[in-house]
């Protein structure tokens, strides 16, 4: 009786399990459980009861079914593709190569496609990460690929942060994260940093206060790595402390880096001749450290390939990563199939080397701004501000001496010096005055920049000029 | 509805949502000439590596994305929209659904990544727990999803071939108000639903937003398949072309959310679309999208900007018209094979708009569920989608979904055929 259909055990098999699945929506789901030579992390803990709600789609359940020799499927509600108005797909490189997709490509690329990433896509990141981090590619952890690192960010935060929770954040952190996470009502617990990032000894005062209050995060939200607001860098051996009492604690990490790729180093721009030998400094990732499944990296290409094409994505455990798919299934479906070609057709024609090449170049092009402007800042701010030299990324956080608050700084007397920085207060997760300015040397020309600075040291000197004589 | 009924209807998660202050803080800035900006952390566009970007177009045609503004729109950060097209987009929606004059300017339009992004979205935005949502009782699967992972009310209403039937919906409403609930919404596919196939013609349109008025709901209208509309004529080969209407024409509450996208009428593979919306409603979807996946991929909406300011009006109701053709000829390829297979041993409707017909087996035991037939479809190797799927209730279900988008001529008919053979066996058979 249909032996086809027996041999697949369809009856009780998988199929119908998962369209009977339906009846699952409203259960708990699986025990999640991760195990590893010394811990074991019960991402049960973690998981918020929403989330764990989510099921696979029943619909694409029925995706092996297709492959049966003779199936004819009325199954699916594809658009056809012999109504896409494409062609060809090309993209043309600085150095004159122009890549064009194939004709399966361009279907590959505006059809509906695979929920964490087209396979070719996701087969590069794979390698790339087991490449960068130093990581077997197994079955603990993979990748997906989101709509920008920030849409897997808040995918995660949804999965694991209620207004219930704390969460342990760096003091200063990303506005962008700030922005996310206030409106859950969660409490923000911020641990000091200085120029290495998120100190340790603070991180384990901070618990032990929390413990004390009979609060229990779980969840520890860093940015290694150029961060933005600070341009800190935590060295390896910070992180490895980090991990150390994240994992006596048993918080889960969320290390969000997009400018690793942007990490250079203390040392100054080699010079044109230099340019050839230099090397990335090498920098161990929280996830290459992660040996219990805590971490989840989230990348981003913005900083290196473009912004805009909306590319980032995640990596972590298996069980994790396959939540915030789940999630994607019922949201945006997919990242853009466009944006994905692009990537697949460049890693393709640059491969690893290519790519490592890119890195090098960006990680310099960067490193001689930050020259540049450090040059320049010591010019004009010395006297005004201390900082520290950032080995990474965009940003150059100055204390300002004598300024209790920047916000009103900026706020009431830069726009009349024509000058511009952020303040500090922005980036407080406790909404903090602060002393400290951000200044971006990511886009500005060298006389802009010296424009700025000295309009930044007039600006300073005329508000401490306020401040000092009796009014 | 004004700001303060809206925001009475927004979820607290919402209402905390910050301003963004140091966009305010910047936007003075901006204004000046001669500011020196040390202020935002783009990345620079020198490092990243393509010069250009080219689609050729399949009726003729090519797209050139080069030079520095053009690659700039599409691969820099595009804050909420590529330049130009939150006004392109406007014109589009002003010049494609006619609305009363006076509402336009309380109207916004907005870019998103996909229907299914706007839905996402715009439930996190209006759906607090316990909130009753009403939808047709087989309704499109992530919705289910999302408004379930929201703890919202799930209330599936009973429709027929013109979509949500106007007693069942008053008559649920009354129940929830009974039970001293929180009505909030309602979500509607009016033109070609997904899995229903069922097409809300302007009376029908009317009478559900006289019940949308009385108990105040907010409408949810995910609109892809209006761009996909047939000739009710099996015979012509006419087809209506681009005529976009749904609730908005006579929404003078100012009570809908329309979503569109362009993954029906160009591709899928953009996660591109729009949402036109009362603008307190639009301005907390913008904060919303600023923390999440943006408006979107920018590449996407440079490339469609891109070739529907090349084809203009006339250009798009042309591939308009051109799609409809092509997928109206399958339609009427399955409505006929329908008539010749399975007609006595099943009901349906002859679709208006989208890519599914919603069969309905009429043979077998009563009250048969759709899913026990698996096994004999597969016997046959055909393969529809049970109705189950859909159900907003997680109940049973005796339909079957079947979709005429994507298999090739011949498989349309044969497949049909061997439908008919399925319900054919079950016809003959003693158990089941």
């Amino acid at each position: 009786r249909g032996s086809s259909v027996a041999s697949m055990g369809l009856r009780s098999g998988p199929i119908f399990r998962a369209l009977r699945g339906r009846n699952l929506r409203h259960s708990q789901g699986k025990t999640l459980r991760y195990m590893s030579q010394s811990k074991a992390v019960n991402y049960d803990d973690f998981i918020r009861p929403h989330a764990k709600r989510r099921e696979p789609s029943p619909i694409r359940a029925l995706t092996p079914l297709l492959k049966l020799p003779g199936m004819i499927s009325l199954g699916g509600g594809l658009p056809n593709p012999e109504m896409f108005p494409f062609k060809s797909l090309e993209f043309t490189l600085e150095d004159g190569t122009c890549l064009a997709l194939k004709s399966s490509e361009i279907q590959d690329a505006f059809q509906y496609s695979n929920t964490p990433g087209l396979p070719a896509l996701l087969e590069f990141l794979t390698s790339l990460q087991s490449s960068e981090h130093d990581k077997k590619d197994n079955d603990e952890w993979s990748v997906c690929v989101t709509t920008g690192s920030q849409e897997a960010l808040s995918k995660a935060v949804d999965m694991l942060v209620g207004p219930e929770d704390t969460v342990i954040v760096d003091d200063p952190t990303y506005a962008g994260t700030l922005a996310l996470m206030r409106p859950i009502g969660c409490t923000l617990a911020g641990v000091r940093c200085d120029h290495e990032g998120m100190v340790p000894e603070e991180l384990a005062r901070t618990l032990e206060e929390k413990k004390h209050l009979g609060v229990h995060p779980k969840v520890l939200y860093t940015v290694p790595t150029g961060q933005n607001p600070s341009g800190s860098t935590a060295s390896d051996a910070r992180k490895r402390a980090i991990y150390q009492i994240a994992s006596e604690w048993n918080l889960l990490i969320l290390e969000d880096d997009p400018y690793r790729f942007l990490y250079y180093g203390t040392d100054p721009h080699p010079g044109e001749e230099g340019e050839k030998e230099w090397e990335r400094p090498k920098s161990q990732s929280m996830f290459s450290m992660d040996t219990e499944g805590r971490v989840i990296r989230f990348d981003s290409i913005s900083k290196i390939l473009s912004s805009g094409i909306r590319l980032g994505f995640a990596t972590g455990p298996k069980e994790l990563i396959d939540r915030i798919n789940l999630h994607t299934q019922a949201s945006n479906l997919h990242p853009s199939g466009v944006s994905q070609a692009l990537c697949i057709s460049l890693f393709n024609h640059w491969k690893l080397e290519g790519w490592e090449k890119h890195i090098k170049k960006v990680a310099l092009y960067y490193m001689k701004r930050r020259d540049t402007f450090e040059a320049l800042a010591r010019k004009y701010l010395s006297e005004h501000a201390e900082w520290t030299t950032p080995s990474a990324g965009m940003f150059v956080w100055f204390k300002l001496h004598g300024i209790e608050d920047t916000q009103d700084l900026i706020q009431n007397k830069a726009k009349d010096a024509n000058v511009l920085l952020l303040p500090g207060q922005a980036f407080s997760p406790t909404n903090e005055k602060s002393c400290y300015v951000r200044a971006a040397f990511s886009t500005a020309t060298a006389d802009d920049m010296e424009k700025a600075l000295s309009r930044f040291a007039k600006l300073l000197v005329a508000a401490k000029d306020t401040n000092q004589s009796p009014s | 509805m004004d700001q303060k009924r809206w925001e009475a209807k927004f979820t607290p998660m919402i209402r905390r949502l910050p301003k963004n202050k140091l966009k305010e803080l910047c936007a003075p800035f901006n204004e000046s000439k001669d500011i020196a900006l040390l202020g935002g952390g783009l990345p620079n566009q020198a490092m990243f590596p393509l010069t250009s970007i080219g689609v050729e177009l399949a009726g003729g045609g090519s797209i050139n994305i080069k030079g520095f503004s053009p690659l700039r729109a599409a691969m820099q950060y595009n804050g909420g929209g590529i330049p130009g097209y939150k006004p392109f987009l406007k014109e589009l929606v002003d010049r494609e659904i006619n609305p009363y004059g006076e509402c336009d300017k309380d109207w916004d339009v907005t870019p998103c990544a996909g229907s299914s992004d706007a839905l996402s979205k715009t439930f996190r935005i209006v759906v607090e727990e316990g909130d009753v949502c009403f939808l047709e009782d087989h309704c499109y699967g992530p919705v289910l999803s999302l408004l379930t992972g929201q703890d919202a009310c799930i209330r599936g209403v009973k429709g027929d071939s013109n979509g949500i039937v106007p007693s069942q919906l008053e008559a649920a409403c009354q129940t929830s108000k009974k039970e001293g609930k929180r009505l909030k919404l309602i979500y509607l596919v009016p033109a070609g639903g997904n899995p229903t196939g069922a097409f809300m013609p302007v009376q029908r349109l009317r009478d559900i937003y006289k019940i949308a008025q009385k108990y105040d709901l907010i409408i949810v209208e995910d609109n892809p398949y209006e761009w996909l509309r047939y000739n009710s004529d099996l015979k012509s080969t006419c087809v209506p072309g681009l005529k976009l209407g749904g609730f908005k024409p006579f929404d003078a509450d100012k009570r809908v959310i329309r979503i569109d996208t362009v993954s029906k009428f160009l591709a899928p593979g953009f996660r591109s679309g729009w949402v036109t919306a009362p603008k307190p409603f639009i301005s907390q979807f913008n904060k919303l999208s600023n923390l999440s996946s943006h408006s979107g991929c920018a590449l996407s909406q440079a490339i469609v900007m891109n070739i529907l300011k090349q084809w203009g009006a006339k250009g798009l109701r042309d591939h308009v018209q051109k799609v409809q053709q092509f997928y109206q000829k399958r339609r009427n390829i399955v409505a006929l094979a329908l008539d010749k297979h399975v007609k006595g041993l099943c009901e349906w409707s002859v679709p208006q708009a989208g890519m599914f017909f919603w069969i309905k087996p009429t043979v077998g035991v009563k009250n048969l569920n759709s899913e026990g037939l698996m096994p004999t479809l597969l016997k046959h190797k055909v393969l529809l989608v049970p109705g189950s799927i859909f159900s907003a209730a997680d109940a049973n279900s005796p339909y079957f979904r079947l979709a005429f988008s994507y298999a090739s001529e011949k498989d349309l008919t044969v497949g049909v055929r061997k439908l008919g053979e399925v319900l054919r066996d079950v016809q003959n058979s003693k158990t089941h």
